[in-house]
């Protein structure tokens, strides 16, 4: 419970920072913008900002200049397409991430533990708009196996249900709704390509370090003495423990992701939060950006308080704490 | 007991391996499976138009509209006009309107209306009438009336029905009967029925707008026309979806689903044409021209666009208003440079400020050519001080008529510098540009201008008459009494006397050269070479209601040697 406050109180600690921030920062775009410089006193600023925040409460993020919809509106329809690009690639950024990192362990020096290390290194060093260039020509316009941009080919009408494409296609009663499934899934397939680099190389890295160390460790080399088989000790010992730290830095990778999901989106013409995101840049709406970033940095916190839970619920030792 | 765990451990390893190998395989297999199983539905394919535009409309209402974006998307795809101009012939033919009768002192329009259009039957609105006077009526009245129930929904404004001044122009329409509506004008005018065929006087539906009078904001997003498509569907920043209007009163068009694939950039939108997840793409950049041209299935359409973009001098500022001052920087410039450069040979040298397809600039004006001789002639006749900075302003964004003021005001500070004329250039965000440059900030300035109709007074007037200086929107300020007096003879006649009269504003113009004009540029539109029917409008619009697809190859051999008659000015 205790816990449970002192996060809330964190989240909301930050929420007051970023609030203000994008408030300055748009009101000073804004004026920029218009070249305005409304030589406004302390007190009638503040009073902006409170009613901003009052606005805010009420669930009005603002309006978008180009159209007038709402940017709280838009941003929930949104939302699953660039869900449906960060859940793939966080899942399986951690299913090859594990595979790989025991294999480290199983045989460090082998073949694909040294191809891992050195592609490591690589993908971490490469900048994700210039992997995703580099897989688009190769796959995309090179081969042609897989298409540019878009959730699916413009043939199809699929009507939106949840707004992932996937789940869509499969709702739909067209007679094509099996065929656009794997039409989506064909689109889906670069783009989560290319952001599953950045946590891969991470969760990788991590585990694989984390294992070792366990792996060295007494308790360890007693357990294998007393005949336990391997891949209880590293199923049952090894692996959770390692787990814990890279769950925790976790936290910290998501908004890496997220703003890797921006270039991604924008590269693959990927209708979602991020491309809208830059869209409003390009068009200097910098009221409809300020609801924006306020909805991004509640994702982002929203999804590190989850993981600092499951780190909580999973750790005896932070309960006891 | 040592052997023990390392037999446990192989054991492992070996099975683990075979996991790694199995999830591997699965996974690579698992891409190809679903590669393969995207077998493209050919069917749905061929019944599709796929045109890949660069950017999201603002609103389906042609009347509001001024972006070109927002125009392709709403004026030719769902709606008709009571007149229509052709592209081949430039002449005024019928449409909604099948004829109309003029009076003799030209202020009485009399149009007769067709009887057999329908307006589109959607998931949204059904039509329980076929389209007749009250629309026409409706249509001009939601614009030209401030107290009309539809004349603030939507944006709630009218850019080109006012500036074109038909808010005076038209002082009454009559219904005579349900099929016979007579426009009443205020005075004389010869451009009535071009205006008629523009895309704001695009005809929308009163029995509808009647139906809204509860949620009229619902008006301008799903639209009801009488064009050759339906509105479907519009997912913003990704596509709008159309279906044929199979009741359509004109040729139908020859898909059943058209898609406007909104794909800003435009890499992305080459790049989509060469996997064909686009049929067309609009505006490629001029170093995207050449890959196109080499490409085999690719056909590019070209039209010189009703613009110009030009290097004006503030005559207000001194030395600006010394005429051998404004030549000798003129004569200073290469823009056979800067056409080859900024613009990929994808324009024209500019001659006059008239665009050469346009009515009027027929008239061949002498080519202004570098001369650098005689440009450091004539700044020494007039004093030139060696320590004197030229600014040169470029504007931020990029615009068909220039796709980069900046790189091109940096060629003009080198062909500058040659003459020994120093210079700086200097840039604002957009908004704060145009201010400034309305207040008369500037020295020089590169800018352009497009039109959105064939009249060269729409040129003219705003860029160089005595009242375009007073308003800011003629940047060099210049106020020529003989050349305003001309001009205005002009608007006022016809035939020979009209082109007698450009002809002497133009020799004005180049006497006097309040501008350098630079180019004409071209608009292009690039597409499959199995399609035919792709047209580009003079104004530079997209027509896609008469493309249809060739399925076999000897088809598409034929159609490229006929597209290659109506590609304008290619080479």
């Amino acid at each position: 419970m205790k816990f449970l406050l002192k996060k809330l109180a964190f989240f909301f600690l930050l929420m007051v920072g970023v609030s203000v921030t994008a408030f300055i920062f748009s009101n000073y775009a804004l004026n920029h913008a218009h070249n305005t410089v409304h030589s406004q006193t302390f007190w009638n600023e503040s009073l902006q900002y409170f009613r901003f925040i009052l606005e805010l409460f009420q669930g009005h993020f603002g309006v978008v200049r180009h159209d007038g919809s709402a940017v709280l509106e838009t941003f929930l329809l949104k939302l699953p397409a660039s869900l449906e690009l960060i859940i793939p690639a966080i899942l399986l950024a951690w299913v090859l991430g594990t595979f790989l990192a025991i294999n480290a362990i199983l045989r460090p020096g082998g073949h694909v533990d040294s191809m891992t290390q050195i592609l490591g290194d690589a993908m971490n060093s490469i900048p994700v708009f210039w992997l995703g260039l580099i897989l688009l020509m190769i796959f995309a316009t090179g081969l042609e196996l897989f298409p540019v941009s878009g959730r699916l080919d413009y043939i199809y009408e699929i009507k939106p249900v949840t707004g992932f494409m996937l789940i869509d296609t499969l709702l739909s009663s067209k007679s094509y709704s099996g065929e656009a499934f794997f039409n989506a899934l064909n689109h889906l397939i670069l783009p989560v390509m290319t952001l599953t680099i950045i946590p891969l190389s991470y969760v990788n890295l991590q585990l694989r370090n984390g294992m070792k160390e366990i792996h060295n460790s007494a308790y360890i080399r007693a357990a294998r003495s007393r005949g336990m088989s391997r891949s209880r000790l590293i199923w049952r010992h090894s692996f959770p423990n390692a787990i814990k730290p890279v769950l925790d830095g976790m936290s910290l990778q998501f908004s890496v992701l997220i703003t890797s999901t921006i270039i991604i989106e924008y590269l693959f013409s990927w209708p979602g939060i991020g491309h809208w995101f830059l869209l409003l840049i390009k068009q200097q709406d910098f009221l409809a950006l300020r609801g924006v970033v306020i909805l991004i940095a509640v994702i982002i916190l929203i999804a590190n308080i989850a993981t600092d839970l499951l780190n909580y619920l999973t750790n005896p030792k932070l309960r006891r704490e | 007991m040592k052997r023990q765990p390392s037999h446990s451990m192989n054991q492992f390893n070996k099975q683990y391996s075979t996991h790694l190998k199995i999830l591997t395989t699965a996974l690579i297999l698992l891409t190809l499976l679903i590669s393969a199983c995207n077998s493209e539905n050919k069917s749905l394919k061929s019944q599709s138009l796929v045109y890949c535009s660069e950017g999201s409309p603002t609103t389906f209402n042609p009347q509001q509209a001024t972006s070109s974006f927002t125009l392709d998307a709403s004026a030719r795809v769902l709606y008709n006009r009571l007149l229509e101009i052709n592209p081949q012939t430039q002449n005024i033919e019928p449409s909604l309107a099948k004829s109309w009768e003029i009076s003799t002192n030209g202020r009485h329009y009399v149009f007769h209306l067709r009887q057999d259009v329908k307006f589109h039957h959607t998931d949204y609105w059904t039509p329980q009438r076929n389209f007749n006077a009250d629309d026409v009526i409706f249509t001009f009245n939601r614009q030209r009336l401030n107290t009309h129930p539809f004349h603030y929904v939507g944006l709630g404004k009218y850019p080109m029905f006012e500036a074109n001044g038909l808010k005076e122009l038209i002082s009454n329409i009559i219904k005579i009967d349900a099929h016979t509506v007579e426009f009443i004008l205020s005075r004389k005018s010869s451009k009535f029925l071009n205006f008629l065929a523009m895309e704001f006087a695009s005809i929308q539906s009163a029995e509808y707008a009647n139906s809204l009078m509860d949620k009229r904001s619902q008006f301008d997003h799903f639209p009801i026309g009488t064009g050759p498509f339906k509105f479907q569907q519009y997912v913003p920043d990704t596509f709008i979806r159309y279906h044929r209007n199979d009741e359509y009163f004109g040729i139908p068009a020859k898909f059943k689903t058209l898609v406007f694939a909104i794909t800003a950039n435009a890499s992305n939108r080459l790049s989509k044409l060469i996997t064909h997840e686009c049929d067309l793409m609009s505006q490629p950049l001029p170093n995207q021209l050449n890959i196109i041209r080499k490409s085999k299935a690719i056909s590019l359409l070209t039209q010189t666009g009703f613009n110009v973009a030009y290097w004006a001098f503030n005559t207000h500022k001194k030395p600006f208003d010394d005429i051998r001052v404004r030549t000798a920087l003129s004569l200073a410039i290469s823009r056979k440079n800067i056409i080859k450069i900024i613009y990929n040979d994808g324009a024209h040298i500019a001659h006059s400020p008239l665009p050469p397809t346009m009515y009027g600039a027929t008239i061949p004006l002498p080519i202004l050519s570098q001369n650098r001789p005689r440009s450091i002639k004539l700044l020494k006749q007039a004093h030139w001080d060696p320590e004197f900075v030229v600014d040169i302003w470029a504007m931020p964004v990029q615009r068909p008529y220039n796709p980069d003021a900046k790189r091109m005001a940096e060629l003009i500070q080198d062909d500058l510098t040659k003459i020994h004329v120093k210079s700086r250039i200097i840039s604002y965000e957009w908004g704060q540009f145009l201010n400034r440059l309305r207040l008369g900030e500037h020295q020089t300035v590169l800018l352009g201008w497009s039109a959105d109709n064939n009249d060269p007074d729409d040129f003219l007037t705003p860029l160089l008459s005595c009242h375009g200086a007073r308003t800011g929107t003629n940047r060099a300020f210049w106020c020529d009494p003989e050349f305003d007096s001309n001009l205005r003879k002009s608007i006022n006649s016809e035939g020979m006397q009209k082109l007698l009269y450009l002809k002497n504003a133009q020799q004005i113009f180049k006497n006097q050269l309040p501008w350098l004009p630079i180019a004409h540029s071209k608009q292009f539109l690039a597409y499959q070479n199995n399609l035919t029917g792709v047209q580009l409008t003079l104004t530079g619009r997209v027509d896609l209601s008469h493309v249809s697809r060739l399925n076999n190859s000897l088809d598409v051999a034929n159609t490229s040697k006929k597209s290659s008659n109506t590609k304008v000015n290619l080479k």
